[in-house]
């Protein structure tokens, strides 16, 4: 790898630094991450995650997105401007379990330089290579604190191809801006999944009321005296909702709609 | 949030689908002024994932999509998928933006 910027064009590069007292650095950048919570689709947050990128002076930029529903199912999204070659490696390599990156986003809020995370496999260290060799020499990592805690969470990657870019003092400038970013790109996400659920499973209103009864530890008395039907037809809706959910109960279902955001 | 009224639309080229035999992978590309935006979904059945992996990004050039598609793997595993991959990249490369 290398430690200079020699093999970089003269000219052709700013720093950090250089990057955040541009006139208008602090505007153009809320301006950006102000469309994510109005983009329509994964392309609209996409094109969003491009213009962020160069904003931030950034070369490449990831966000990933882990929700896992229950003990034995999980999903990770990736939304990729960068070679997504990367992350092709990344899954062929199977990662996900062992990603320093990840591991610190899951453990830590705050937003960080790579430098400052620690590989201590070889795995940990055979990603860190890929990623510099798809345009992340220097990484900035951008948890999203999200409140399902290790149930559902969101990474912004930024990188650069100029060692050290982002452990420029600089990155302070950006750490609020990038975390903003972040949390708007996970919440983005989180509403996507919670539409395709209800749209998958045809939830209605009065099942996601049922759910959050569930949720909130009240029993089938308690729901049905508050609805005014019979315990019968609760625990018959139950039954219901855990076919819609594929799952083994209603304490299961309703965790599962709470992992989701739909209660 | 209204689309301001001199925004350029995107083209409205239906979005095309693309899935194995067995459902287990699947690709949905779409023209967009940018190039073609690709989704590549995967349901994953491992000791580090149990669910899927779902990736989108968008090619600006058919030959970036055709490493992309070089490098996966799962071309091995579903040889037609990828075939018309190819066939529905090349189309929508083909459309004048």
């Amino acid at each position: 790898m290398n430690s200079s910027v020699s093999h970089l064009e003269p000219g052709t590069w700013k720093s950090l630094d250089e990057v955040v007292h541009e006139p208008g650095f602090s505007d153009h950048a809320m301006r950006v991450i102000q469309r994510v919570p109005a983009a329509l689709d994964d392309g609209e947050v996409l094109d969003v995650l491009h213009h962020a990128k160069g904003v931030f002076g950034a070369d490449v930029a990831v966000f990933v997105s882990f929700i896992r529903d229950d003990e034995s199912r999980e999903s990770f999204r990736f939304i990729v401007a960068a070679d997504p070659r990367w992350c092709l490696t990344y899954q062929a390599k199977s990662w996900f379990s062992n990603d320093a990156w990840l591991l610190y986003a899951a453990a830590n809020s705050q937003p960080t330089s790579d430098t400052h995370i620690p590989l201590r496999t070889k795995g940990q260290r055979e990603a860190r290579e890929v990623a510099a060799e798809h345009g992340a020499v220097s990484a900035y990592i951008v948890p999203a604190p999200a409140g399902g805690g290790l149930s559902r969470l969101g990474v912004l990657v930024l990188g650069s191809r100029i060692p050290g870019y982002f452990d420029s003092p600089a990155a302070g400038a950006i750490k609020i801006l990038a975390r903003s970013l972040s949390m708007e790109l996970h919440e983005w996400w989180v509403r996507q999944i919670r539409q395709e659920v209800i749209a998958r499973n045809r939830l209605t209103d009065d099942d996601l009321q049922l759910l959050r009864f569930e949720r909130e530890g009240k029993s089938t008395k308690e729901i049905a005296d508050l609805l005014s039907v019979s315990g019968v037809s609760i625990d018959s809706r139950f039954q219901r909702l855990n076919a819609k959910f594929s799952t083994p109960n209603r304490k299961a279902a309703a965790r599962l709609a709470a992992e989701y955001g739909l209660i | 949030m209204p689309r301001r009224r001199n925004t350029v639309l995107a083209i409205t080229e239906p979005a095309r689908t693309i899935k194995s035999h067995d459902g287990s992978l699947s690709f949905v590309l779409l023209r967009k002024a940018r190039g073609v935006q690709l989704e590549r979904k995967e349901n994953v059945d491992e000791d580090s994932v149990n669910g899927y992996v779902s990736l989108v990004t968008v090619f600006e050039t058919v030959q970036q999509l055709n490493d992309f598609s070089d490098a996966d793997d799962a071309r091995y595993r579903y040889p037609l998928v990828f075939q018309q991959l190819r066939r529905e990249a090349d189309e929508l490369f083909g459309l004048a933006p």
